[in-house]
C-alpha cells in the first residue's frame, strides 16, 4: 500500500499499515517535513486530547511522539468532571518532526520516498458496486509505483493557494509547493472536489519580545502523559505568555478592511468558525475591546514565537503595524507572515466509515482532504485509513469505529453522514456518549480492538492487562474493606470523599493509590457509576440500530410511502446501517420506521 | 432522535392528547406486564383478560381504570399488550403515561404499533405497502396537527421551552469546550440555577392547563352493533388494513380496538366495540361496559346491523338513547341478504348506508357521509399531537437543578448538568430535527468570540 503525504494523517496511516505487515510506501515532498506543524505548536486540547489518547490506545504514534518531545503539559478542565478532562501540550515542532521521522525510518516494511505524486492510476471494474480499482501512482519524477491500496493524506496541499494581502502564492504550506496534478487526478477519477479555507498567525523572533510585562502561563506541576505507555514526563517544562489586542489594533484593522482578502472577495471559501481570523473577530464582535493572545514558543530552544489569537491574511505592512501595537511585541520582529490558505478537499460523503471512497476500490482518504482540521483529527483518520488499507491489501474485512467507542468514531461518522460545511473540529459536545468517551479509559475502549487488529504488540498488551488487573483488584478491595461498618465503595460515592483517609488506614490500598491513574480511574467509575450505567443502556440501544446493516443494493426509490426527502438523502449518503441512516440530516423517525418495516418484509420474502 | 426498536416497551395514549370521554393508554413490549404490575395490577399471563383496577399514580393517589391484557403472541402487535381504559382526563392521562415512561416505557412513534405487528409477523408480508401507508399517514396527521397548533399556547410554550433549554445547554457546553478562552465567562452557576427555576416555573404553569383555551380534539367515532354484525370487518376496511382481529366466530373482538384515521382531511378516532348482548362471560361484560361507555360518549355512533339478521327490539331501545345527529346506520353484509332496512326503524336515523365490504358496495358513500359528519364535528385542536412529555422534561430539568444547586460556588460537574439538560432538549426537539451539537455550536459562535 502507498500513502501520499507525511503529515499527521499520513504518518499514522503508514505506521499502522506497516506494523500490520503491509509493504508500505510513504511518499512525501520532503523527508524533513514529516509530521510538520503547519499551524500552532500544540497537541491535544478539549476533544482533541481524547483523540490522541485513542490513537495511542490503538497502537498509534502521536501520543508516544508527543510525550517524548512536548515542552509544556496541561490537563484542561481539571476542575470539572473527569469525563471532560483533556490533555494538551505545547510541542517542540523541530523535535516532534525529528522523533516522528525516527519512528518511521526505523519501522520495518516501511519505505519513505521523497517525491510528489502526479497521478493515481486505476482500472475499470465491471461486476461490482464500485466503478474503479486503484493500481498505483505515478510520481512527479516519472516513476510508476504499483499499489493495491492508496491513502491520500495530502492535507492542504491540493491546489493550495496562500493569501497575504493581495499577494497570492500557490503552495501547500509556507515554503512548500502545492499538489496541483494530484488534485486533477482525483477529479479525473470521478471524485467531486470543493474548497475550504484556513489560516495561521504571524511568528515573531523570541529575542525581540519583551516578556517582562506579560503574564506567564505555566504547565502542570505533575504533567500527565498522552500515551498509556509513558509512566512519567521527565523533561523540564517551559511557559507561555498571555497578552491581548486593544482598540488601537481594532481601529487599524477596520481602516484596512478594503485590503483584507477575506472581505475583498479574494478569498471565497469557508473557514472554521472556531478559529476566526482577527479580521473576523473585529467584524463580528465590534464591541469587544480586547482579544486574548497566547505567545507560544515553537520549541524549547526555538527562536520563533507563535502568536496564537491573531490568525490573519492582512497585508504585510498592516501585520507589522498590528503586531507592534500588541503589549510586549512593540519591538517584535516578524519571522513569518500570517496567511490564509485555500485548498481542495473531497466532500466526505464520497467515503464511508472505513475511509475508503465509495466509487474507487482501494482508494482511502484521511485528514484535511476530508474537510477536517487539526493534527489530532487528521491522525485519528490516518490510523483508521492505515488499518483499512492494510486489511484491504490482505483481503480482510475493513473496520469502522463506532460513535459509542471513540471520538474518532464520532468524527468519522459525523463527516461521512452529514458532510462538512466548514473545516470540522472535534468538541466534546458532539459526543452523545461523553460520559463513556473519557480521557482516562481510552485504553479500555480501544486497546482490545487494537490487539485484535494486531496493532497492539505484546509490550502494550501486557501493560494494559496489568493495569486492568490492578484496577479490578482495587475495586474488589474497595468493596470488601469496611469503614464504620460500611464498604469503602459506599463512602467513595459521596462527592466530597477523595478516599485519602482510607489510604492511610488500609495498607493494602497503598500500592494502588501510588499508581495515580489506577486510583483515579477507580474513583471515576465509582462516582460516575449511575451515569455510566445510564450511558451504557443508551449505548446498548444505539448498537441495536448500528448493528442492523442495510442491504447495500437497496433501492430507496422503490420503498412505498417513503417520504421524498428521505428517498433523496438516503440515495446520496447510502448509509450502511440503521443508526447511520437515522443520523442523516433531514431524516425523521417515521422514515426509519418505514425502512425497518420494509427491511423486515425483504427478510421475510427470502 | 427517538429510535424505533422493537425490544423495548412503547406507550401511547391511543385516544390522543385531547380531552376525550375515554382515555386509552396502550402498551406493547416485553415489559408491558411488568409495568402494569408496578402500577399495582397483576395480569394473569395465560389468556387475554381484563380487570377493573385502581392504578397507583403515586403514594397516595390511585386512578380507577379497566385494564385489558393480551399475552404474546396472541395480541395485535404480537407482543405482550396492555390497554388501560380510564376517564379521558388529560392531566391524568399525561401523568399516567409519564409515569410509565419514567418506569422505562418509551413513547411510541407514529405507526409504531402497526410496525411492530408487521415485523413480528402478525400482518401478512403482502400487506407491507398498506402498513407503510398507514404509518406514513399517522405521521402526516401528527405533522399536520402540529402545524395547526402553531398558534396554540401549548405549542408556543413547547417551542419556548425548547429554545431556552437549548440556549442554556449551549452556554454550559461552551464552558466545557472553550476553556482556553480565559477571558470569557459563559454563565455562572447561580444563573444556571435561576434559568432552570424559570423553566420549571413555566412548566408548572403549563401543567395546570390553560383554562382560557378550549380543550378539544379529534372526534370519536364508535362502531357498535350485535355480535357478528361485521363491525371489525368494516373497521378494517375503513382503516385500509387488518387492524382488528377479524374472524367469523361469534364474539371475536375482545376489546375496544381503537385507531386514528384520516378521512376527508379530518382526523378521527375510531373505536371498534365488541358486539353488544352476546354471552354473559366476565370478559364480555367488561368489553360491553367499555363498548357501551364508548358509544355513549362517542361523538358519532355507527350502528352496524347485518342484513341477514333480524332487527332486535334492544337495538331500537339502544338507538333511541342517542340523538339522530349522532347516529348513522350501517346495513352491513348486503351481499348475504337482499333485505333493506324496514321503514319502521329508518325514522330513528338521519342516514342509512347499505354496505358490503366483501363486494365493495356502499363503502365510498359511507366515507362521504362520515366526512360530512366530521365536517360538522370538526373543532380546532389545542394541544400538540406530538404531545411532548412535559412531565419527563420537567423531571430532567429538576435533576439538572439538583446538581447545579449543589455547586453554586464553582460548577464542578457541568457535564452532569448538561447530560440532564440534554435529555430535556431531546424530548422537546421538534419534528424539524437538527443535530443538537450543531445547534449548540451555532449558538455559541453567534454569541461569543471563541477560538484562538
Amino acid at each position: 500500500m502507498l500513502v501520499i503525504g507525511g503529515g499527521h494523517a499520513g504518518a499514522e496511516a503508514a505506521w499502522a499499515a506497516a506494523r500490520l505487515g503491509a509493504r508500505t510506501f510513504l511518499v512525501t515532498h520532503q523527508r524533513d517535513a514529516l509530521g510538520r506543524m503547519s499551524c500552532n505548536p500544540a497537541i491535544g486540547g478539549i476533544g482533541k486530547g481524547q483523540i490522541v489518547r485513542e490513537i495511542d490506545a490503538l497502537g498509534g504514534l502521536m501520543g508516544l511522539v508527543s510525550d517524548e518531545t512536548c515542552i509544556q503539559f496541561r490537563m484542561l478542565n481539571r476542575r470539572k468532571g473527569p469525563a471532560v478532562w483533556a490533555p494538551r501540550a505545547q510541542a517542540d515542532s523541530r523535535l516532534y518532526t525529528a522523533a516522528l521521522r525516527r519512528y518511521l525510518e526505523n519501522c520495518p516494511n516501511l519505505t519513505i520516498i521523497a517525491a510528489g505524486v502526479d497521478e493515481i492510476v486505476s482500472e475499470e471494474l465491471r461486476s461490482s458496486d464500485a466503478e474503479r480499482r486503484v493500481t498505483g501512482v505515478v510520481l512527479n519524477e516519472g516513476r510508476t509505483i504499483s499499489a493495491a491500496a492508496v491513502v491520500v493524506a495530502a492535507g492542504t496541499f491540493l491546489r493550495g493557494q496562500m493569501h497575504t494581502g493581495s499577494e497570492k502564492t500557490p503552495g501547500g504550506r509556507i515554503g512548500e509547493a502545492a499538489a496541483e496534478r494530484l488534485s486533477v487526478s482525483l477529479r479525473e477519477l470521478g471524485l467531486e472536489l470543493a474548497r475550504l479555507k484556513t489560516g495561521t498567525p504571524p511568528r515573531v523572533a523570541r529575542e525581540s519580545v519583551d516578556f517582562t510585562r506579560l503574564r506567564e502561563q505555566a504547565g502542570d506541576a505533575n504533567p500527565a502523559p498522552f500515551s498509556f505507555m509513558t509512566d512519567k514526563i521527565t523533561q523540564p517544562q517551559v511557559c507561555c505568555w498571555l497578552t491581548a489586542t486593544n482598540p488601537r489594533i481594532h481601529d487599524l484593522i477596520r481602516a484596512n478592511f478594503h485590503r483584507a482578502p477575506l472581505y475583498t472577495g479574494q478569498i471565497e471559501s469557508t473557514g472554521p468558525r472556531y478559529c476566526p481570523s482577527i479580521e473576523t473577530k473585529v467584524v463580528r464582535f465590534p464591541d469587544k475591546e480586547r482579544h486574548q493572545i497566547f505567545l507560544e514558543p515553537e520549541g524549547r530552544d526555538s527562536d520563533r514565537i507563535y502568536v496564537n489569537g491573531i490568525s490573519t491574511s492582512l497585508p504585510k505592512d498592516v501585520q507589522r503595524l498590528m503586531v507592534g501595537l500588541v503589549e510586549g511585541l512593540e519591538q517584535a520582529r516578524i519571522v513569518q507572515w500570517g496567511y490564509a490558505i485555500e485548498y481542495d478537499f473531497v466532500p466526505p460523503r464520497q467515503i464511508d466509515a472505513t475511509l475508503m471512497t465509495k466509487r474507487i476500490q482501494g482508494l482511502f482518504l484521511a485528514g484535511q482532504v476530508n474537510g477536517t482540521s487539526g493534527y489530532e483529527e487528521a491522525a485519528g483518520q490516518g490510523i483508521v485509513a492505515g488499518i483499512n488499507a492494510a486489511h484491504y491489501v490482505a483481503k480482510k474485512n475493513l473496520i469502522s469505529i463506532g460513535r459509542n467507542q471513540a471520538y474518532i468514531g464520532v468524527m468519522i461518522d459525523d463527516i461521512v453522514t452529514r458532510g462538512v460545511t466548514e473545516p470540522y473540529r472535534m468538541f466534546t459536545s458532539r459526543a452523545e456518549h461523553r460520559m463513556h468517551l473519557r480521557y482516562d479509559n481510552a485504553d479500555a475502549r480501544l486497546t482490545p480492538l487494537g490487539r485484535e487488529i494486531g496493532l497492539v504488540k505484546d509490550d502494550r498488551w501486557a501493560h494494559y492487562s496489568g493495569k486492568r488487573e490492578r484496577l479490578d483488584g482495587l475495586l474488589a478491595a474497595l468493596e470488601r474493606l469496611r469503614w464504620e461498618g460500611r464498604p469503602l465503595l459506599e463512602w467513595l460515592r459521596r462527592p466530597e470523599e477523595d478516599g485519602a483517609r482510607f489510604v492511610r488506614a488500609f495498607d493494602e490500598l497503598g500500592p494502588y493509590a501510588a499508581e495515580s491513574d489506577v486510583w483515579r480511574r477507580a474513583l471515576v467509575s465509582i462516582k460516575y457509576e449511575g451515569y455510566i450505567e445510564r450511558q451504557q443502556r443508551a449505548i446498548e440501544r444505539f448498537r441495536q440500530l448500528e448493528d442492523r446493516r442495510i442491504p447495500p443494493g437497496i433501492d430507496y426509490g422503490t420503498i412505498p410511502h417513503l417520504r421524498h426527502e428521505a428517498r433523496e438523502r438516503w440515495s446520496t449518503v447510502r448509509p450502511r446501517n440503521l443508526g447511520q441512516a437515522q443520523r442523516v440530516s433531514g431524516i425523521q423517525p417515521i422514515d426509519v420506521s418505514v425502512l425497518i418495516v420494509y427491511m423486515s418484509a425483504l427478510e421475510r420474502e427470502r | 432522535m427517538q429510535a424505533p426498536l422493537i425490544d423495548d416497551s412503547i406507550v401511547a395514549v391511543s385516544s390522543g392528547w385531547q380531552s376525550t370521554p375515554i382515555g386509552i393508554i396502550r402498551l406493547s413490549g416485553p415489559n408491558s406486564f411488568e409495568l402494569l404490575r408496578r402500577l399495582g395490577t397483576t395480569p394473569a399471563a395465560d389468556r387475554p383478560a381484563w380487570t377493573s383496577a385502581r392504578l397507583r399514580l403515586d403514594s397516595d393517589q390511585t386512578l380507577p381504570a379497566t385494564v385489558f391484557w393480551f399475552s404474546a403472541p396472541r395480541s395485535y402487535t404480537g407482543q405482550d399488550v396492555v390497554e388501560v381504559h380510564t376517564v379521558g382526563c388529560l392531566p391524568l392521562l399525561r401523568e399516567l403515561s409519564a409515569r410509565l415512561i419514567e418506569m422505562g416505557a418509551r413513547r411510541a412513534l407514529p405507526g409504531e404499533f402497526t410496525a411492530r405487528a408487521f415485523i413480528l409477523g402478525k400482518l401478512d408480508a403482502r400487506q407491507v405497502e398498506g402498513v407503510l401507508g398507514l404509518m406514513q399517514s399517522e405521521h402526516e396527521a401528527v405533522v399536520r396537527q402540529a402545524a395547526r397548533l402553531t398558534r396554540g399556547r401549548q405549542r408556543r410554550l413547547a417551542d419556548d421551552l425548547a429554545e431556552r433549554s437549548t440556549g442554556l445547554l449551549a452556554l454550559i457546553e461552551a464552558g466545557i469546550d472553550f476553556v482556553e478562552e480565559e477571558d470569557i465567562r459563559f454563565i455562572s452557576p447561580a444563573e444556571v440555577v435561576q434559568e432552570l427555576d424559570t423553566l420549571l416555573a413555566e412548566l408548572d404553569r403549563a401543567a395546570l392547563g390553560s383554562p382560557d383555551e378550549p380543550l378539544a380534539g379529534q372526534p370519536h367515532i364508535a362502531l357498535v352493533g350485535l355480535p357478528n354484525a361485521g363491525k371489525s370487518t368494516l373497521f378494517n376496511s375503513l382503516l385500509g388494513t387488518e387492524r382488528a382481529l377479524v374472524s367469523p366466530v361469534l364474539g371475536t373482538t375482545r376489546d375496544v380496538l381503537s385507531a386514528e384515521i384520516e378521512l376527508g382531511g379530518h382526523r378521527a378516532l375510531f373505536q371498534d366495540c365488541a358486539g353488544l348482548g352476546s354471552s354473559a362471560a366476565d370478559l364480555e361484560i367488561a368489553t360491553h361496559l367499555a363498548a357501551e361507555r364508548t358509544a355513549r360518549q362517542a361523538d358519532l355512533v355507527l350502528w352496524i346491523h347485518a342484513a341477514d339478521a333480524a332487527w332486535d327490539d334492544h337495538e331500537t331501545a339502544s338507538c333511541r338513547q342517542l340523538s339522530p345527529e349522532r347516529l348513522l346506520l350501517v346495513w352491513s353484509k348486503v351481499d348475504l341478504a337482499a333485505q333493506h332496512p324496514p321503514d319502521t326503524i329508518a325514522a330513528t336515523f338521519e342516514d342509512i348506508v347499505e354496505v358490503s365490504v366483501k363486494d365493495d358496495i356502499g363503502l365510498s358513500r359511507l366515507r362521504a357521509l362520515l366526512t360530512a359528519r366530521l365536517d360538522r364535528l370538526a373543532r380546532p385542536g389545542a394541544i400538540s399531537a406530538s404531545g411532548t412529555d412535559l412531565l419527563a422534561v420537567s423531571e430532567a430539568l429538576r435533576r439538572a437543578r439538583v446538581i447545579a444547586a449543589q455547586q453554586l460556588s464553582d460548577m464542578q460537574s457541568p457535564e452532569l448538568v448538561a447530560l440532564e439538560l440534554r435529555v430535556a432538549c431531546d424530548l422537546l426537539a421538534s419534528a424539524k430535527y437538527r443535530p443538537i451539537d450543531e445547534d449548540i455550536l451555532a449558538r455559541v459562535f453567534s454569541q461569543f468570540c471563541v477560538g484562538k
